[in-house]
């Protein structure tokens, strides 16, 4: 199947880096020792902010798993792009 | 996780000294951490804010047609990506942000509230200690008895300063600084439990877990799930069976009949279910799905509206009596619907019913299970029934007919071919099945 192909695979490569960063913040927010809470010595504020954090563990989960999907799904095209395109120029200096 | 420790205001007891004594030993003595701090924290919870929003904005300009990134792999990109609104991926960066306000707002007095309860805490250190020392001089350093003079010749004379003045002045002073050290402290309490408020009041969107009521709501909503799922998966597996049952005993149409109203039935339960799997549960449940439960529930599709235009029309009547009202009507639809569906061919079948022996013919039934694969499978039962309704031949034809609902329909049996049979007599002159009890 024929189709215009129109990427930049550098800004593919850097979303692809900041989905996946995105998810392991996101995951890393809730949890001792990194998560937003420790962040506070307040001990009371810590746990509040603890709290809220943890109250949202569900919907946090998918958007781990999604943003860490789609990130990969983004670096796999990037890469596959790339590489399409050393071979190209590879096959074209021969 | 436990619910959030609020900051409690600071109460005094009346007693001057044990009012003085709870303010320097009240925990914490002082605001804790600073305003450097908070002001960081809120910054990485922006910064976060901010990366997460620009990364759903890059998500949604994949997602649209005008994106630069095009062709079949971007295509396939674009299958993977979901609605941010849909799954309130949308508002992450808002509860990052409402996190980061509080915080911000929080650190924006942290600095004026230590330095005022530090001043005040040591106010009232001091004016307690001038207290105690003025008391201390007040007081007599062993009691005097006003009989006795000392000189023994000197005469008596009145003081000539108060000795308790000072004691009250600097209890004046003392309580003054324990008032303002518990203004200062209470301040300061009333800004952390708004910045915990805050925090809390970030919860409100639609991301948190389900709790208290919620919770209840969800796990209804969890059993109500797997009842929909099971109820397709039971009515996909009544609807195939019964389908495959139709087809295998018509040369008995009575059973066919049945079996076909049973399979139609079924297939728009499943039809129901698997439109709310797909709608309200998102599970993948594939256009042709919907297709063939539709499919199958079309000798129904009338006469459902018709029944409910009949249940409508008896508004007040009796609940017995609208119920066979309803029913009646409905198996009158079902019988034109299934003329109509099948035209005149379906007409000549049901003009043969009339003229059917009401008993089966298991040599052509037996025929159908000769083919291999899982057609054996789903015959199972009906071969249990045509078993049972052969054993039962001798005591004629209503008895073979109920043994075999018994064995195939169970305790389903009497509901079904109540309404089947009432179909059947709307269609009329047909043979009526014969389940005890059942028919008028």
């Amino acid at each position: 199947m024929g189709g215009a192909i129109d990427v930049d695979i550098d800004v593919l490569r850097r979303l692809a880096a900041d989905l996946v960063g995105l998810a392991a913040q996101l995951d890393a927010d809730n949890k001792d020792g990194t998560g937003i809470g420790d962040w506070i010595s307040d001990p009371k504020i810590r746990t509040a902010l603890k709290n809220i954090q943890h109250d949202w563990s569900h919907k946090r989960g998918e958007f781990v798993g999604y943003l860490k999907g789609v990130g990969q799904a983004a670096q796999a095209a990037a890469n596959a792009y790339a590489q399409t395109e050393h071979q190209i120029a590879t096959a074209a200096r021969h | 996780m436990g619910g959030i420790k609020w900051y409690e205001h600071l109460e005094l007891p009346a007693d001057l000294v044990a009012a003085a004594n709870a303010c320097l030993s009240v925990d914490p003595p002082r605001p804790p951490g600073s305003s450097c701090e908070f002001y960081a924290a809120a910054g990485r919870l922006s910064l976060f804010a901010q990366a997460f929003r620009d990364a759903l904005g890059a998500l949604a300009r994949i997602a649209a047609d005008d994106s630069a990134w095009t062709g079949e792999a971007a295509d396939s990109f674009r299958t993977v990506l979901e609605d941010p609104q849909r799954t309130h991926a949308d508002q992450v960066p808002a509860r990052y942000d409402g996190y980061a306000r509080a915080l911000r707002e929080y650190a924006s007095t942290l600095d004026g509230h230590q330095s005022a309860i530090d001043s005040a805490r040591a106010a009232v250190g001091s004016t307690l200690d001038t207290y105690r020392l003025r008391a201390a001089a007040a007081a007599p350093a062993f009691p005097r008895n006003p009989a006795l003079r000392f000189p023994p010749s000197a005469p008596p004379v009145g003081p000539v300063v108060d000795p308790t003045f000072l004691e009250r002045a600097a209890a004046h002073d003392c309580r003054a600084a324990v008032v303002r050290f518990q203004t200062a402290y209470n301040a300061w309490i009333d800004s952390a439990r708004r910045c915990q408020r805050a925090v809390k009041a970030v919860d409100g969107d639609k991301l948190h877990n389900p709790h208290g009521a919620s919770a209840a709501g969800a796990a209804i909503d969890g059993a109500f799930h797997a009842f929909v799922d099971a109820t397709a998966d039971v009515a996909g597996l009544v609807s195939t069976l019964t389908a495959a049952l139709a087809v295998l005993t018509i040369p008995w149409p009575p059973a066919a009949a049945m079996f076909l109203l049973v399979s139609t039935v079924a297939s728009g339960v499943q039809l129901l279910a698997d439109v709310d799997r797909k709608l309200q549960y998102h599970e993948n449940v594939s256009l042709g799905d919907l297709a063939f439960d539709a499919l199958g529930t079309i000798p129904l599709a009338k006469p459902g509206s018709e029944a409910l235009k009949g249940g409508r029309a008896l508004k007040g009547a009796g609940v017995v009596g609208k119920f066979r009202a309803v029913g009646a009507k409905f198996a009158t639809s079902v019988g034109s619907d299934l003329r109509g569906t099948f035209g005149p061919g379906a007409k000549d079948v049901l003009r043969g019913l009339r003229t059917t022996k009401a008993r089966p013919d298991l040599k052509a039934g037996r025929a159908a299970f000769d083919g291999p694969g899982a057609a054996q499978d789903w015959g199972v039962n009906a071969a249990q029934a045509g078993t049972e309704a052969y054993d039962n031949r001798k005591r004629g034809a209503r008895a073979v007919e109920q043994a075999a609902f018994e064995v195939v329909l169970g305790p389903a049996g009497p509901l079904l071919v109540g309404a089947t049979n009432t179909a059947i007599k709307n269609v009329g002159g047909l043979p009526r099945l014969a389940y005890p009890g059942v028919v008028p």
